[in-house]
């Protein structure tokens, strides 16, 4: 206890990030403890009205000891608008969903997202937290709704959707992962896809730099907004 | 059942997502003689806004949200005949082209939106999702639209809202239509930033919303 408490104390940036982007950030940190990295749940997004609150009530923790705070966020459907940073630097990634840190870019995602819109992208965080559509029907739908209304509910909510797509960023887990997606496509009857993803963003997120084509600046104070995405 | 609690217990099953229930409450609405549109906006589409709230809440899951859209459908298929018929000695309040945004498949909402429309005694025509700006436009043109309804349901489609009103404009046909957006990350700010004549925050909203702006085009 006592270590922790020390290092609470020590001066570094302190990311908080989505726990979806924890293996990508770990690998991306490799170790290093210049940064002190706070995940929360994943699934937050679903209720973007709640986001904001959890987010600074974890700001206001860090804040007597944080050099800077970086958010691993995405807009993440306006779940940052409102959140401020009282007395230090907020750095946040100019994108509109975590989608775009995986693939390295907003331009990036622009890019993917233009030839199929209804697509369902599969990382290993998603995976892991069974937020997967498989996940989502096994773990969620079915012990409360039974199979028939459970896999009626999975089809219908995702019933304009075409693709799934693994973004391989070369995890060590990518074998199983790939699998796994495989298993979903099936599932679901969509198209499988692969697409590239890397770590560079994530890497930004810890060490910058903090192009402002890439992140938001906001200074001690100042309150995220949606307009600042657009 | 008196009127109000046959308008109270239609709220009911739509929020509980009973389709069944739902369909027998629509022909007791029909048996009893009691206003389809009253039913709709008095029963179906306050069911509907309730469970729409539970779910931004957190406090309802995607399938009940479901199951709540798949009971409004039900009943609304019991009622629409009534409607139809009714609606042949009425004169039609306007035309409305609704549509998901380019690069967004989400369809729950903008359907609902449309159906209560359509009920409500506007001509609807629905182009479904993933729209290119161009195409929606075209549409317009074709059918005469006096409504362009655009739906976003992702902060990342919403520059395709303002893409539309912005590509009217360059044609240099933007005061032939009234144009509305809505959507879960949408809200009134965005709407007057892209210079859209209004935004709706529900199927109820809505109606009133372009019930409005028809009055004033006349």
């Amino acid at each position: 206890m006592e270590s922790i408490k020390h290092l609470q104390t020590l001066k570094r940036p302190v990311i908080i990030a989505c726990r979806v982007m924890e293996p990508e950030l770990e690998a991306a940190r490799a170790g290093s403890q210049a940064v002190e990295i706070i995940y929360l749940e994943q699934g937050l997004h679903r209720t973007p009205k709640k986001l904001p609150e959890i987010i600074q009530e974890r700001i206001d923790q860090a804040a007597s000891y944080a050099t800077v705070i970086v958010l691993g966020y995405g807009l993440c459907s306006n779940g940052l608008v409102g959140v401020t940073a009282r007395r230090q630097k907020l750095i946040v990634p100019r994108c509109h969903d975590c989608i775009s840190l995986f693939l390295g870019s907003p331009a990036r995602y622009d890019a993917v997202f233009r030839d199929h819109p209804g697509t369902f992208y599969l990382t290993p965080g998603w995976v892991k937290h069974n937020n997967d559509p498989l996940g989502t029907y096994q773990v969620e739908y079915l012990p409360r709704y039974g199979k028939k209304v459970a896999l009626w509910a999975i089809r219908e909510s995702l019933k304009n959707f075409t693709h799934i797509a693994l973004i391989n960023s070369g995890m060590p887990e990518s074998e199983a992962l790939r699998r796994r997606a495989l298993e979903n496509a099936e599932f679901l009857n969509m198209t499988y896809i692969e697409i590239e993803g890397n770590l560079s963003y994530f890497e930004k997120i810890i060490r910058g730099p903090y192009k402002t084509e890439e992140f938001l600046h906001l200074q001690p104070g100042e309150t995220i907004t949606q307009s600042q995405y657009f | 059942m008196d009127k109000n609690q046959i308008l109270e217990k239609l709220a009911a099953v739509v929020m509980d997502g009973t389709e069944d229930e739902a369909k027998v409450l629509a022909q007791a609405v029909v048996a009893n003689k009691i206003d389809p549109l009253e039913a709709i906006e008095q029963g179906l589409s306050k069911g509907m806004e309730i469970i729409g709230g539970r779910f931004e809440r957190g406090e309802a899951y995607l399938p009940e949200l479901l199951m709540a859209a798949a009971s409004f459908n039900a009943a609304m298929a019991v009622l629409k005949p009534e409607i139809e018929a009714q609606k042949k000695q009425l004169v039609k309040l306007g035309k409305v082209l609704i549509g998901t945004v380019k690069g967004d498949v989400h369809s729950i909402g903008k359907d609902i939106v449309a159906s209560v429309l359509d009920t409500s005694g506007f001509d609807v025509v629905d182009m479904g999702v993933d729209n290119p700006s161009l195409n929606i436009i075209q549409q317009a043109e074709k059918i005469q639209a006096d409504v362009i309804a655009l739906s976003s349901v992702m902060t990342t489609t919403m520059p395709a809202q303002k893409e539309v009103i912005d590509t009217l404009k360059e044609m240099g046909i933007r005061q032939k239509y009234f144009v509305i957006i809505g959507g879960g990350p949408v809200n009134p700010e965005w709407a007057d930033r892209i210079g859209a004549d209004g935004y709706g925050k529900s199927a109820i909203d809505a109606v009133a919303l372009v019930k409005g702006l028809m009055a004033k085009k006349k």
